[in-house]
């Protein structure tokens, strides 16, 4: 599973992003340059998550550093994944 | 058949334990209603997301010659009480109110739109006779309750909320203190309710089921979980009429949404099911519509 395509398509679909004008990669930052990025996407960005990795996520563990980029959520979602 | 009929809505309050309930009323204008549909609100913002298409609803069943009853539960914003006042008992005895004086005239579909179906196994072990008209229900409470704290989360993400020292909102709850969660002040005996609350029908129910989602998925198909509910109920001999349609999320979406299909199928099928009763075809969308169209 490629985990920068799987994170980058929640990003996507939750957000609603058009590809010609959001690129995303790994250095692209999120909170604070997304204005779709609120509280309720987050809720629904760590829900996708799980079902797509079937990963657990216990809110103590997200602050808004797992936010920061594309990236972080990336790295974050391998730490789960490697547990 | 006989065109769509001209309907009344009457609105008033009504005495409840405490307090007052607000309650909307809309029926045929120059008929007898022919039962009584009774609804029954998601949970918090997904019922301010949804007001649009209950609505609508409330008024082409009216024009179908339904009374339909909408009541703002205790706390919920028309009624009286805050939100942080409320209960998961309050709740009940407030759709048990109008589900016993419903029963007394006529045939009655208990109308449940998310967290409402989890109100409605209480209500149905207490009187029997009601059918059940399901919209993405949730099944279970303890999700349901997890899913919005961690709105609480989502905020603190992005610099809305302070952490709340070391606790979490639900330990919080557990220690019997209110929490505010997505700008809702949330009691511990309304969290308590809805957290134990999971969609199981009692052994008497005798009724009929309609159960319909919406999803956005290729293929459509049941959720997983509403799919093993299903298939539960059909082998406890229960009639299950379930489809899924096409159409977006709209107790949830950031705008307003709507999803015509899934009015036009409610109609069909509450028109279906009072000829045809009971064990409606599975497959039932075209055959269901065709005695309605052909009226």
């Amino acid at each position: 599973m490629n985990v920068e395509q799987e994170v980058v398509a929640t990003l996507r679909s939750v957000l609603s992003l058009d590809p010609a004008h959001h690129r995303l990669e790994a250095n692209s930052a999120l909170l604070g340059s997304i204005a779709e990025l609120d509280s309720m996407a987050v809720v629904t960005i760590l829900t996708t998550l799980e079902e797509r990795f079937g990963i657990v996520v216990n809110d103590d563990e997200v602050d808004s550093g797992t936010f920061a980029s594309v990236g972080s959520l990336m790295r974050f979602v391998e730490t789960k994944l490697a547990r | 058949m006989k065109g769509p009929s001209t309907i009344v809505q009457s609105a008033s309050f009504v005495a409840a334990d405490i307090g007052t309930r607000f309650r909307l009323v809309s029926e045929p204008a120059d008929s007898k209603p022919r039962g009584t549909v009774v609804f029954v609100p998601p949970f918090a913002e997904e019922m301010n997301k949804s007001r649009r298409m209950v609505a609508r609803m409330a008024r082409l069943l009216a024009a179908d010659g339904w009374r339909v009853v909408q009541r703002d539960l205790h706390g919920c914003g028309d009624s009286g009480g805050d939100f942080g006042d409320a209960s998961w008992s309050d709740w009940l005895d407030d759709i048990d109110s109008e589900l016993s004086r419903a029963l007394d005239d006529g045939p009655v579909w208990l109308w449940c739109l998310r967290a409402g179906a989890l109100l409605a196994p209480a209500l149905l072990a207490k009187r029997s006779g009601a059918d059940l008209l399901l919209w993405q229900p949730v099944l279970s409470g303890s999700q349901h309750l997890q899913g919005f704290l961690r709105l609480h989360t989502g905020a603190r993400v992005v610099g809305r909320a302070p952490r709340m020292g070391e606790r979490s909102p639900l330990q919080r709850l557990r220690a019997h203190e209110k929490v505010e969660v997505g700008g809702y002040i949330l009691s511990p005996a309304l969290a308590s309710g809805l957290e134990q609350a999971a969609f199981e029908l009692p052994t008497a129910f005798a009724g009929t089921v309609v159960w319909l989602e919406v999803s956005a998925a290729h293929p459509l198909e049941p959720s997983p979980a509403a799919a093993v509910a299903i298939e539960r109920l059909r082998a406890r001999g229960i009639g299950v009429e379930s489809h899924v349609l096409r159409g977006p999320p709209f107790w949830q979406t950031q705008e307003i949404e709507e999803c015509d299909a899934l009015l036009e199928l409610t109609r069909a099928l509450l028109a279906n099911g009072e000829e045809a009763t009971v064990h409606a075809p599975r497959q039932g969308i075209a055959r269901g519509m065709a005695p309605n169209a052909a009226r």
